[in-house]
């Protein structure tokens, strides 16, 4: 297999808790998986799981406790901000809240205009190529006119993906770009950017807590759950023969597609833990229904492999 | 493009909520969802709004036609209401002990020792346990999925006629979701309660609704039992908003969509409001306003293709 877009290597993002010496939030322990380029990798996970985190930690938007990251067989772990800068633009982001993301007195044609001007494009150059995205996301020009109050959530997260592809990048992370959508504008986001991924060969880290719209659009999925991984493989493998206890709770907890389906709802119980105070042993015992006593709540799983690139971390799983 | 003049947020709907069933309203954001709701409470400013028409409650009260004292009664009594986000539902400063006691203390006329027994049973009976130290404990210290929980307590504890539950799980995980749509079906169902759940989502609506309502641009284009909306929509709208979610198995494929937007609310529509994004538009429904039809004993909708046509295209 050719080189990965992104390689992630025992990553750890810890954070200090204020006033206690020696005590961390440990947001995104020990996390290693690779993007190949071209891929769709979609990460899921109950809020708090530090997928969000992960993200931020890819872009390198904050620093990373340790481990390393590989940007196209870089090691950019230890970048400074200037030598981030001069690789930014082939790593952009779109994020959850269009609103939020675009700033309310400029017109979104300047919006554009900033981030094209800011990675060294000419004045032309930069006019042609919004000329030709915002052609490309299938909107009227004369939204380049416009500011952010004028537009609505959908044509404002379709200009945020313009926006990302103004710089020319290679590899996108999506942190839940298409929750806050009305399910008519979520599915033309997402038809967009399984195209936009074809004609640019684009590579993609998508961020959702909502399991069908990662499984439409990934081709690997990684389950996070307080901060590890704990299952990961192809969509078709994680969505169809889950290994581990937590992917199975949460793709039991999936609402119906319609009133006839039958589904078994084992609900978990109880609240996602404090990423403060991670259980001993599997992060997921104290809500796990098939917890090991003695076994699972003192010794700590290792992602096991089961078949082909489907890993996942269980002391139930025999190899 | 700031919006002036009057804004008809709901035109000319009509909806009955049955005794014991849960009534799901769905449609994209702004088709008067949410105002739909709020209005059976009357929560808007009226000072800025007029309201026609009627809302019956037990089908004699008018209450349109109540005074203020007469409302604030009904409200949380005969009617309650859950928001989206309970966090800014609960008030930081009170314990979750006391808001839910405030229930018993304006509505009823019982003890403080019996109020108390029964908000602890409450607690108990949503999940929040050990009931006796969640009393005491402040909003911050709960989850949002365990907020939403007491959310619900409240709203139940005088065992209202119809509960209103405006997007209840839209800022849960799918795990609390479970939970608490589970819950809601349960204490429905214990206490025999009208239920009125508003939600952008069909799976929520599959889950635990009996019939729905779809509302676009202010009015109701569909209604009848879930099963016939879910497997014989007739309005394209319908149809359109079921196609568009992702399903299971489809990895990788289009997705219909729905192109355009919904129109703006406070502009005259002439025919069908839908018919700008219709794909099945005709001449008609540009100009005159269609028809209610009926598709079975529990189906209406508004459009003027007949059923079994549509039918047809739907399979």
């Amino acid at each position: 297999m050719s080189e990965p877009l992104i390689k992630v290597d025992h990553l750890k993002k810890y954070f200090p808790v204020a006033k206690t010496k020696g005590k961390f939030v440990k947001a995104v322990d020990d996390v290693t998986f690779e993007v190949q380029r071209g891929e769709i990798i979609g990460i899921v996970g109950e809020s708090g799981c530090g997928k969000s985190t992960m993200g931020r930690c890819l872009m390198k938007l904050i620093d990373i406790t340790d481990g390393s990251l590989y940007f196209d067989g870089q090691d950019i772990t230890h970048f400074t901000k200037k030598e981030m800068d001069a690789i930014r633009s082939k790593m952009q982001m779109i994020f959850q809240n269009p609103f939020s993301s675009f700033n309310p007195r400029h017109t979104i044609g300047k919006s554009l205009m900033d981030v094209a001007r800011h990675y060294g494009q000419t004045k032309e150059e930069a006019e042609k190529k919004i000329h030709e995205l915002v052609e490309e996301i299938g909107l009227d020009q004369v939204v380049l006119r416009r500011r952010p109050s004028e537009l609505s959530g959908g044509q404002l997260q379709r200009l945020a993906i313009a926006r990302a592809l103004v710089a020319g990048p290679e590899f996108i992370l999506a942190d839940e770009a298409v929750s806050a959508l009305d399910v008519s504008v979520q599915a033309q986001i997402l038809n967009m950017l399984i195209d936009l991924r074809d004609k640019y060969n684009l590579t993609m880290v998508f961020i959702s807590h909502e399991l069908t719209v990662v499984e439409h659009i990934s081709d690997h999925v990684i389950v996070m759950y307080l901060g590890a991984v704990v299952e990961k493989g192809t969509s078709e493998e994680l969505f169809y023969n889950p290994m581990h206890p937590y992917t199975r709770a949460l793709l039991a907890a999936k609402p119906k597609e319609t009133p006839d389906d039958e589904v078994n709802h084992e609900l978990l119980t109880g609240d996602i833990p404090s990423a403060m105070s991670i259980p001993e042993g599997c992060r997921f015992c104290t809500r796990c229904p098939q917890c090991i006593p003695g076994k699972c709540d003192t010794e700590v799983p290792e992602l096991r492999h089961i078949s082909g690139d489907h890993y996942a971390a269980c002391h139930l799983i025999k190899t | 493009m700031s919006i002036s003049g009057l804004v008809y947020a709901v035109r000319d709907i009509t909806l009955d909520i049955r005794k014991g069933e849960i009534l799901g309203i769905v449609g994209e954001s702004g088709c008067g969802k949410s105002m739909t709701a709020k209005s059976i409470l009357r929560l808007h400013d009226e000072k800025k709004m007029e309201y026609g028409g009627s809302i019956l409650l037990d089908g004699e009260k008018d209450i349109l036609k109540m005074s203020k004292k007469e409302l604030r009664e009904m409200r949380g009594r005969d009617i309650s209401m859950i928001f989206q986000d309970p966090i800014t539902t609960l008030n930081p400063l009170k314990t979750i002990g006391k808001q839910i006691l405030e229930m018993y203390q304006l509505h009823t006329d019982i003890s403080g020792e019996e109020a108390q027994a029964k908000v602890l049973e409450l607690l108990d009976l949503v999940g929040i346990v050990p009931a006796q130290d969640r009393f005491r404990q402040y909003p911050f210290e709960l989850s949002g999925g365990q907020l939403q929980r007491v959310c619900i307590a409240m709203a139940l504890a005088c065992r209202p006629k119809l509960l209103i539950a405006d997007e209840p799980t839209t800022a849960l995980d799918v795990t609390m979701q479970a939970q608490v749509l589970d819950l809601l079906k349960r204490l429905q169902r214990k206490y025999n309660s009208s239920v009125l759940l508003i939600t952008h989502n069909f799976g929520v609506v599959a889950e635990i609704c009996d019939r729905i309502a779809v509302m676009y641009a202010g009015q109701i284009v569909e209604s009848g039992d879930v099963r016939e909306i879910f497997y014989h929509p007739c309005h394209p709208y319908t149809k359109d908003l079921i196609a568009s979610i992702p399903k299971t198995g489809q990895h990788g494929t289009q997705l219909t969509t729905i192109p355009g937007m919904p129109p703006r609310l406070n502009q005259d529509i002439v025919g069908c409001p839908y018919a700008p994004r219709c794909t099945k538009v005709c001449d008609r429904c540009r100009t005159e306003a269609p028809p209610l039809k009926n598709a079975g004993e529990t189906h209406e909708y508004l459009c003027f293709l007949e059923p079994d046509n549509s039918r047809e295209v739907s399979a």
